[in-house]
């Protein structure tokens, strides 16, 4: 047994470098138009919750993730990017009307800053991604961030996913989006959630050799 | 006593692809080889991508044909002069187009070959050192320890450069002019965060230090069992909980003799 234990401290004395984690960040875009009011709202909050709980609870995505919110309307940033440990679910309210574009440009803004941050700290990071979740219908202009929102999928700069709730307008989150849009079934907040958070910890554990990224099944939460 | 190269290396599967049950997608290939009465050290390391359906036998494939290559070369020559660049590049170039073939044969998109490839070749007058993708090669001059090439990344932290892609040529590394060298390491991407100093792109020495020092002090005729301990660092869980992708470590280092 000798020769194991030597073998096992022959290397003993060697210490890793300490770099930054490479980050993921991820914005959540949220509806807390009046429409939202009710079951709805209180579901989202749960959901956001739930998040950042399940992100906390895997090592890596807990180094890796930032998470930021913009809330609509009106548009406003609820949450700066922040690691799971100090993000801090806000409590949306219904609130106002539902300027859909101002948010996503928002959103575009923010991720395009965060993106500098890394870059003047060295800090590499993966594809951000940005979710918008509503239940209405624009109250303002889409078409500016409908088209910074393809240019942007076009050339990777983001993922972008439309999350429509309840009655929200399909048709125009499928004018915004790339991506198809999907359909929330119900409620299912929390199952969203879960899937978001294991697509997080798909994205922010692929090695650089892995240039795909396999998704979890979206069928929990979604009904097309 | 003659000069002499101590040489070890392990390859290690990730603890993401244990648990998907994919196999270890890394290779590896060391072996000193005689140079017209000159010690050369020849290695090759490639990374086969996690997305490609064939990434380890890409890896593997790149290994085997860059040594053939370099034997080839070493077979026709003299020891007084290092492989050019063009030398260099057109055995990268020989690993591209038998990958190509090989995907073509199988029915398969190059693509599903897709790997990265670390090499170097070294006498005690000169070195000369190829890469394309991620992975570090680290070596030891009379100025000290230093990275060879920066692992080359895309925009985002997932994202690398394969010797199947269609314009890898963009992304060869070579350098012929190296010069001679005391230490050796090569290492895949699962290594890199630990091991390189991202901040000022240098080697940690706090790393490599005691692996080489180590291996000098390893009795020449007991160096393999050295294998065994690169193996358990590997798998030891102060890696693991930092990595959890597969990866590769050799190490090398010369021996004057006399």
């Amino acid at each position: 047994m000798t020769e194991i234990s030597i073998e096992q401290t022959a290397f003993g004395g060697l210490a890793f470098a300490d770099n930054p984690e490479p980050r993921c960040a991820c914005v959540l875009v949220l509806d807390n138009s009046g429409s939202m009011a009710g079951h709805k709202i209180t579901h989202l909050n749960e959901g956001v919750r739930y998040f950042k709980e399940e992100l906390l609870s895997d090592s890596l995505a807990a180094k890796r993730v930032e998470v930021a919110v913009v809330s609509f309307g009106p548009v406003t940033e609820r949450h700066e990017f922040a690691n799971p440990a100090d993000f801090f679910p806000p409590e949306l309210e219904p609130e106002g009307d539902t300027p859909m574009g101002a948010a996503c440009r928002k959103a575009i803004e923010m991720v395009e800053a965060r993106k500098s941050v890394y870059r003047v700290n060295g800090i590499s990071f993966y594809r951000p991604w940005i979710i918008l979740m509503t239940d209405g219908d624009p109250t303002d202009s889409i078409s500016e961030a409908a088209g910074l929102i393809k240019a942007g999928e076009a050339s990777k700069k983001f993922a972008f996913f439309a999350i429509g709730v309840d009655d929200a307008n399909m048709t125009r989150l499928a004018e915004l989006s790339s991506r198809p849009a999907r359909k929330l079934r119900g409620t299912s907040f929390k199952e969203f959630f879960l899937w978001l958070s294991s697509s997080m910890k798909s994205v922010s554990q692929s090695s650089p050799t892995a240039d795909t990224v396999a998704l979890p099944s979206p069928d929990g939460w979604t009904s097309l | 006593m003659s000069p002499r190269w101590r040489l070890i290396y392990a390859c290690e599967k990730g603890t993401s692809h244990e648990a998907a049950g994919t196999p270890c997608q890394d290779s590896v290939y060391g072996d000193v080889v005689d140079f017209d009465g000159v010690p050369a050290l020849l290695i090759a390391v490639s990374d086969g991508a996690g997305s490609a359906s064939h990434g380890e036998e890409g890896s593997e494939t790149a290994c085997l044909v860059l040594q053939q290559a370099a034997r080839a070369w070493i077979d026709g020559t003299g020891p007084a002069f290092p492989p050019s660049d063009a030398i260099l590049r057109g055995w990268v170039q020989t690993v591209h187009q038998c990958l190509v073939e090989k995907a073509a044969a199988a029915d398969l998109r190059p693509r599903d070959f897709a790997c990265t490839l670390l090499a170097a070749i070294c006498t005690p007058g000169w070195s000369a050192c190829l890469q394309i993708g991620d992975g570090a090669l680290v070596a030891r001059d009379s100025k000290g320890l230093r990275v060879i090439f920066w692992p080359e990344s895309g925009e985002y932290a997932n994202q690398t450069y394969f010797v199947t892609d269609p314009g890898y040529e963009q992304h060869v590394l070579t350098s012929s002019d190296v010069g001679p060298i005391t230490d050796l390491a090569a290492m895949t991407d699962g290594l890199q965060r630990l091991a390189l100093n991202f901040a000022d792109r240098s080697p940690h020495a706090a790393f490599f230090e005691p692996l080489f020092s180590t291996l000098r002090k390893q009795p020449f005729e007991l160096v393999e069992e050295l294998d065994g301990a690169v193996v358990q660092l590997l798998r030891g869980p102060a890696v693991n909980s930092r990595t959890d992708d597969d990866k590769t470590l050799l190490i090398a280092s010369f021996d004057q003799g006399g």
